[in-house]
């Protein structure tokens, strides 16, 4: 960077999101380096756990997939729990890595750039081990494709385009589909970088992934704007996804599932929580992979005001939920609430309520959101709190509706935990592969940072040619 | 259905042509090499292999689906033409078509009639026998359930000499030469048999008797009436057991009788109870009904009032009835008031008895099921006292149904010890089991050198028994049944023996020298006993023929007349009880006295009362719950003064229980139950319903109180103490345990409650349900143009007896899942008896009311399916599509009466040869799919068939079309039709004062309407 001195005169938000003047090569250094030699032990370490949770899932899925649905502690009254409780918290998990590519893309949020690669593919695999869950859940999962308009000899005989959970599928296959390509797309200049450095197989392999990528300005130009458009694409699905999410439960008649708040307060959840996530994931790799020069202070402050904005959407929700089973006099839901808090298991609520709500308020102060060990452990209490949060919300409204005569407990099996640690490793298990093989942040994006130093972020697109000019001789000089 | 519809069978030769060909396939087609595969796995050989064969369904019906493909297949070979159904179809056997026969029902001693449905040549369904005078159309839980234990694979298939399969003639050979020696030794021989109402069989009995000197024949009741017997036999000078007219009765006072549920022919009396409780609109007469019992029974959760005391204090308290209706003061003991120092019933409830007893005169009836002579005697003496002999009590044409002395079970018992008892033939029953003396009675066996048992499984004594020689099935046997003097049914068998069994009538007759078949026997025995007296001018084979058909003959002339004298009973000394707890033991719904614990649709039926199935508890009150620092699911040893016996059962805290009595049900620790160790999914965390060679439960007998000769089912001095285990018992309403604090339940708001109940001051004052019509839809509603089925279900009549429970099982292929997964909730019935308690003003009221799939207009089931698996259909059922089912449950979320049921599991229906029971009319669920109620649509649908067979179109008559529930409930509470024929009875009944209909305000516009409770309370 120029100088820290220039940076006093200027807007702070005008300043170079990078630490330690890097040049452009260094930065294809520090990150691509990484992909190179052999992993170090803390990474075998948390890939030896993460494949041993893999395989448990996968045991209990295999198992489960042979002898029926029942070795979940699921029962008569009480149809979903752990899993959609996973599958929710998942898609939720994976809405910070769209809002951060896209929504942040294109509000010129220049901080992204450090984080969003692995936003992204956070987003993708926490997809991934969300669409897991209403697969194995199903009766028949063997028949998964009924729910898919394909034409067929029954009529033809459609799916139920009235039903929430045909939504949900188009939804998530919509987002998983539309967030893969742009993490791709995002990826290709990264994947030339690396076959640009990389030697025999490694230099097919990458040159096979990154289609030929010149670095031309035609090139840099299409690029551009098909980002521009994903970006475009994908920022409603932000939105959309989760408030789809949430329509399986806000269109159901049970009460505190029949809520018309749901849509937004979803959404939130899913930002806070999927926040929380990238921040938990980023502090562990700031740490490991020595990216404290390219994932500052200012980034993690930053992630956490988002964290606490969304908190407090999140705890107004609450309340509104409490307020509105007041006002409304409506005897089930008044219940329903009181037995969510002072019930037999308000413990749950008492988690939830604690880690979303109160818990994140501390990150008004700046020396708590400077405080990195302090943001860690926020950061997990919120993924265990927004977890909570979508357990108390499907099993204790389901556990007492309407008929007192119906009224269950939940009692869960081991494979209601294996399947969700199972989720856990399938995350990490994969989230480290990436790691290791492919560029954890974005050089192409942190390169606008560096070459431009405070220049605003809009700039190159505004005048696409100089920046594409500009990269090329970034590449040339790392190579 | 009416009977008009059934297709009866005439005479034998129909009979045989109509069985024969539909059984067990020729050997010859074994040969072929499909056919090996398919055929004779299929029916006959299953029947054969049954034992080490389990079968599941799945397995099932590709055997019995591939038999017919096969047939196809293997067209031109020999072996197919074998295969062919019919050469010469019989007139009424159509494949697919289902055959009724009209028979007694076996499951008990009550002897309803029924009619066996058969399908393809095997009674797949019992339904009551409409015209029957005793049940009308109804049965029972159990009765409905005793159909699968024509197809256990437990049967003793060939007769049995010391533990060696053997053959009839062998057998004969052997039974015949001991008897020989017994008759020139002139050694005591007894026939021992639970009461037998078959005319012909007792009179084979006598014979039998007649010609072997020293010969006796004993009859007991695992539940035994023998008090009730010996009364009148004091008071009236005849061992009879009145029968009682619960129909006549407007006040009726039961003492420990749960008449509604299992006490004598319970059938018969919720039938004749309900009759005495019909409204319509704010019309109808109904009874006055006092209960007092020791533990909730139904019959208790029926009654306008109940009150509690312990077993002991029962004569007491009805001693004070007597005396303040009139009785001579020192029946009561000294003292001013005793029972007022012994708690059991108030003064004022006894006050209140006794006024209504009054005034009803001869319209009271007080019913008793103590076994405590003196009770019995002063509820003759009050019964007597009101006049109620010849109105409500009948003892000019008794009950037959309980015969049972305990006394002369009580000498055999005496003698055996002594070793003065040279022959036992234990014709009937399990009187090692089943006897208070149980263990006495096995030890006495051991001393005789004689023992033949005629016991259709190895039970606890036919193992005993150095002869097996195992009767028929009832579903088997040619029979009569006369439950009530000059009521007599005739019994006709539905299939073919399926093992080599034979008929006790048969056995006796061969034993005596007597080749005959059990049908030329009885036919020779009806005409000459029954066809007299009922023949009415016909011939002797039209009116077989006729009685056949119809399942009864009323044979009215031979009322036996009991002397009208009344002989004042003698009752002094009465004491009262010591202080201290007390253990009682009571049939259980359906489980009754045991003899059907084998069956697991029994043994998974969830209590009415406390919703437990499987397991055996020990009902606590709560304050002595408290007390004892017992909490739901403690296990704790239980024992009684006088006996070393110690019982180690789990605690249920039960709302209605006496404080001081402990109530354990009987009926559990049955031979046979170990097979319960294969039932239930195979996974790696279920837990076997019992350990492998385990009993379910414990047999209580022995704490049974054996004094004065008349053994009794409770005991004084009992106590418990805490093992330190907790047990999770497999209830299926556990909202006593999630049940919350009252603050949480907010009280007023804007919703109906889910039951509905009000006094019967109230209604005849113009109280009306509560209704709450929501505001309407923004979206147009859907009409049903044509019909619309919907039910009615009268809660004032149902008392819960969950024989609907049962017959829908049976109907809808509903399976058994064990006891682990009815701990975890996944039990299967499509429909369930929900029970609420109330405390009400003076004590514990319950209701009862059967949850089924409520078919909403508005089914919230509908919108969520993403594969549009269930849908409504032209005429409002709400139906599942299992092909579609993915199983997302996403319907089972949201529908707010928690009716659907999921297959967790692959659940086998039932197995080995017991697949056989399965209905084809019903698609048997594989794992995977939701299921539940559909207003029995194959019912529907059938009578929709064939009413278009008949030409009638699309015409109905309404209640043409009965479903199952309905079919059997001894109380009709249960009413199905079409509810856009204003004048069908269902609409009527929709429009009652009465009528509302749950969770009405969420707008799901369900057809099934309820009609409130109704009490009458003073």
């Amino acid at each position: 960077m120029q100088s820290s001195a220039a940076a006093v005169d200027v807007d702070p938000a005008d300043q170079s999101w990078v630490e330690g003047n890097k040049t452009l090569g260094q930065v294809t250094k520090d990150i691509g380096d990484h992909l190179d030699g052999k992993p170090g032990e803390w990474w075998w370490i948390g890939f030896g756990i993460s494949l041993l949770a893999l395989g448990l899932g996968g045991f209990c899925i295999v198992y489960l997939m042979f002898t029926g649905i029942g070795c979940f502690g699921l029962n008569k009254t009480i149809g979903w729990a752990f899993e959609i409780t996973n599958f929710v918290f998942w898609v939720g998990i994976g809405h910070a890595g769209t809002l951060i590519s896209a929504i942040l893309y294109l509000l010129r949020q220049r901080w992204r750039t450090a984080v969003n690669r692995s936003a992204e593919a956070m987003t993708l695999i926490a997809v991934m081990c969300a669409g897991l869950f209403p697969l194995m859940h199903m009766g028949r999962p063997w028949f998964f494709f009924y729910l898919a308009p394909y034409p067929n000899t029954r009529g033809s005989l459609w799916m139920n385009f009235r039903s929430p959970l045909v939504w949900d599928m188009l939804a998530i296959s919509t987002y998983f589909t539309v967030s893969l390509v742009f993490w791709y797309l995002g990826l290709i200049p990264d994947l030339a970088t690396l076959r640009d450095r990389a030697k025999g197989v490694k230099k097919f392999i990458y040159g096979i992934f990154s289609f030929g990528w010149d670095g031309s300005s035609r090139t840099w130009k299409h690029y551009e704007l098909v980002y521009l458009i994903l970006a475009g694409l994908a920022t409603p699905l932000v939105l959309s996804v989760h408030s789809v999410v949430s329509s399986d439960f806000a269109t159901s008649l049970i009460p505190g599932w029949h809520t018309t708040i749901f849509p937004p307060y979803f959404v939130a959840g899913a930002i806070f929580s999927g926040f929380a996530m990238v921040l938990t994931l980023m502090l562990v790799a700031r740490k490991t992979m020595h990216f404290e020069e390219y994932i500052t202070l200012r980034h993690i402050e930053a992630m956490t005001k988002v964290m606490l904005l969304t908190s407090m959407i999140v705890g107004l929700a609450y309340m509104t939920e409490f307020f509105i089973a007041w006002y409304s006099g409506d005897r089930y839901e008044q219940q329903h609430f009181l037995v969510r808090f002072l019930g037999p298991y308000g413990w749950w609520a008492f988690i939830m309520y604690g880690c979303n709500m109160v818990i994140p308020q501390v990150l008004w102060f700046k020396a708590v959101r400077r405080n990195l060990l302090l943001v860690f452990i926020i950061t997990l209490s919120t993924n265990v709190g927004m977890w909570f949060e979508r357990w108390v919300i499907i099993v204790s409204s389901l556990q007492t509706d309407f008929l007192p005569s119906s009224w269950e407990h939940y009692h869960p099996t081991p494979f209601d935990y294996g399947v969700t640690l199972g989720s856990f490793g399938l995350f990490f298990t994969v989230f480290l592969l990436f790691a290791r093989f492919l560029p954890m942040i974005a050089i192409a994006e942190i390169k606008h940072e560096v070459a431009h130093g405070g220049a605003p972020h809009g700039e190159h697109e505004a005048h696409g040619a100089h920046a594409a000019a500009a990269l090329p001789r970034a590449e040339a000089e790392a190579v | 259905m009416p009977d008009t519809k059934k297709t009866y069978y005439k005479s034998q030769a129909e009979r045989e042509a109509l069985l024969d060909p539909s059984l067990p396939m020729p050997a010859q087609m074994q040969e072929s090499g499909v056919m090996e595969e398919s055929l004779a796995g299929g029916l006959a050989g299953l029947l054969e292999q049954s034992n080490e064969l389990r079968m599941d369904r799945a397995a099932f019906l590709k055997l019995t689906g591939f038999s017919f493909a096969a047939a196809a297949l293997a067209g031109c070979g020999k072996a197919a033409e074998k295969a062919l159904p019919y050469l010469v179809q019989p007139e009424e056997a159509i494949p697919g078509v289902p055959v009724f026969y009209a028979s007694v029902c076996g499951g008990c001693s009550a002897g309803c009639g029924v009619l066996a449905k058969d399908r393809d040549g095997r009674p797949i369904k019992l339904e009551g026998n409409p015209k029957h005078p005793l049940n009308h159309g109804a049965l029972c839980g159990m009765g409905q359930a005793s159909v699968l234990g024509l197809y256990d694979t437990h049967r003793l298939k060939v007769p049995q000499i010391g533990g060696q399969d053997t053959d009839w003639a062998s057998l004969d050979a052997a039974v015949m030469g001991a008897l020989k020696d017994l008759r020139a030794k002139r050694g005591k021989l007894r026939i021992l048999s639970r009461s037998l109402i078959s005319p012909a069989l007792n009179a084979q009995i006598a014979s039998f008797v007649a010609a072997h000197p020293g010969a006796k024949h004993v009859v007991y009741d695992p539940l035994s009436a023998s008090a009730i017997l010996d009364a009148h036999q004091e008071t009236h000078g005849r061992r009879v057991l009145p029968h009682y007219r619960f129909d006549q009765a407007e006040v009726i006072v039961g003492f420990d009788a749960d008449f509604l549920g299992t006490w004598i022919s319970p059938v018969e009396f919720a039938g004749a109870y309900q009759s005495g409780r019909k409204l319509r609109g704010h019309e109808g007469r109904f009874s006055k009904h006092f209960q007092v019992e020791s533990g909730l029974t139904v019959t208790g959760s029926k009654a306008d009032e109940r009150a509690t005391v312990r077993p002991s204090e029962m004569t007491l308290a009805l001693a004070h009835l007597a005396v303040k209706l009139g009785a001579p003061s020192d029946w009561t003991g000294r003292g001013a008031n005793p029972i007022g120092a012994v708690n059991a019933v108030d003064s004022g409830r006894l006050d209140a008895m006794a006024k209504a007893l009054k005034a009803a005169g001869s319209k009271g009836l007080v019913v008793c099921g103590s076994q405590d002579l003196k009770a019995q005697l002063i509820t003759n003496w009050i019964n007597h006292r009101l006049g109620a002999y010849g109105t409500t009590l009948d003892v000019k044409r008794p009950s037959l149904q309980r015969q049972g002395d305990d006394l002369a079970v009580a000498a055999l018992i005496e003698e055996m010890g002594k070793g003065q008892v040279q022959g036992l033939i234990v014709l009937d029953g399990d009187p090692v089991a089943e006897l208070p003396q149980g263990q006495a009675f096995a030890d006495g066996m051991k001393k005789v050198p004689f023992t033949v048992s005629l016991a259709l499984a190895d039970d606890d004594t036919a193992s005993l028994c150095g002869f097996r020689a195992p009767d028929n099935h009832w579903l088997e046997s040619w029979s009569d049944a006369e439950p009530i003097a000059g009521m007599v049914g005739l019994a006709q068998p539905a299939i073919r023996p399926l093992y080599k069994t034979r008929q006790a009538l048969e056995s006796l007759a061969a034993w005596q020298g007597k080749d005959g078949l059990a049908l030329d026997l009885l036919k020779a025995f009806w005409k000459s006993h029954v066809f007299p007296a009922a023949g009415k001018g016909l011939f002797f084979d039209a009116f077989w023929d006729s009685t056949l058909q119809a399942g009864f003959v009323d044979k009215a002339g031979d009322a036996q007349g009991a002397s009208g004298d009344f002989r004042e009973p003698k009752i002094g000394g009465l004491k009262a009880s010591s202080d201290g707890m007390e253990v009682a033991f009571y049939p259980k719904i359906a489980l009754q006295d045991g003899r059907h614990a084998v069956n697991p649709w029994i043994q998974e039926l969830p209590d009415p009362i406390n919703k437990i199935s499987w397991d055996q508890t020990v009902a606590v009150n709560a304050d002595t719950a408290k007390n004892l620092g017992l909490e739901e699911g403690d296990t704790v040893r239980l024992s009684a003064q006088g006996t070393g016996t110690v019982l180690e059962l789990p605690v249920h805290v039960q709302p209605g229980q006496d404080p001081r009595t402990f109530s354990v049900p009987m009926g559990y620790g049955r031979a046979g139950t170990e097979r319960f160790h294969d039932i239930g999914p195979r996974w790696l965390l279920n837990v076997p319903v019992v350990d492998k060679g385990q009993r379910l439960g414990v047999n209580v007998a022995a704490l049974a109180d054996p004094s004065d000769g008349r053994p009794k089912w409770h005991r004084s001095g009992a106590s418990v103490s805490k093992t330190g285990d907790n047990v999770m018992l497999a209830c299926t309403q556990i909202h006593q345990t999630l049940d919350l604090p009252a603050y949480m339940v907010p009280q007023a708001g804007p919703r109906v409650p889910a039951v509905q109940e009000m006094t019967l001051e109230e209604f005849r004052k113009g109280a009306e349900a509560e209704r709450m019509d929501p505001a309407g839809s923004l979206y147009k509603d859907r009409e049903f143009t044509g019909r619309r089925w919907a039910m009615a279900v009268d809660l004032t009549a149902c008392n819960g007896c969950s024989a609907c429970v049962i017959a829908c099982q049976i109907e809808n292929n509903v399976p058994v899942v064990g006891r682990e997964e009815v701990r975890r909730a996944h039990e299967m019935h499509w429909i369930r008896i929900d029970r609420y308690y109330h405390d009400g003003p003076d004590g514990l009221e319950t209701i009862s009311q059967p949850m089924m799939c409520q078919q909403c207009g508005h089914a919230p089931c509908e919108p969520v399916c993403p594969v549009a698996a269930t849908t409504t259909n032209a005429e409002g059922i709400n139906q599942q599509v299992y092909n579609r089912c993915v199983g997302t449950r996403y319907c089972a979320n949201n529908c707010p009466y928690k009716v659907r049921r999921f297959n967790w599991f692959d659940y086998p229906a039932v197995s080995g040869s017991e697949t056989l029971t399965l209905n084809p009319d019903v698609t048997v669920r594989s794992r995977g799919v939701m299921e539940k109620c559909n207003f029995c649509v194959q019912r529907v649908q059938e009578q929709k068939a064939e009413a278009k067979r008949a030409g009638r179109g699309d015409a109905m008559d309404d209640g043409e079309i009965k479903t199952a529930c309905q079919q059997t409930c001894p109380a009709q509470a249960i009413t199905f039709g079409d509810i856009n024929d204003p004048k069908s009875a269902v609409s009527l009944l929709a429009g009652d004062v009465r009528a509302f209909k749950v969770l009405e305000d969420l707008n799901t516009r369900p057809a099934v309407s309820y009609l409130a409770q109704v009490r009458n309370k003073s």
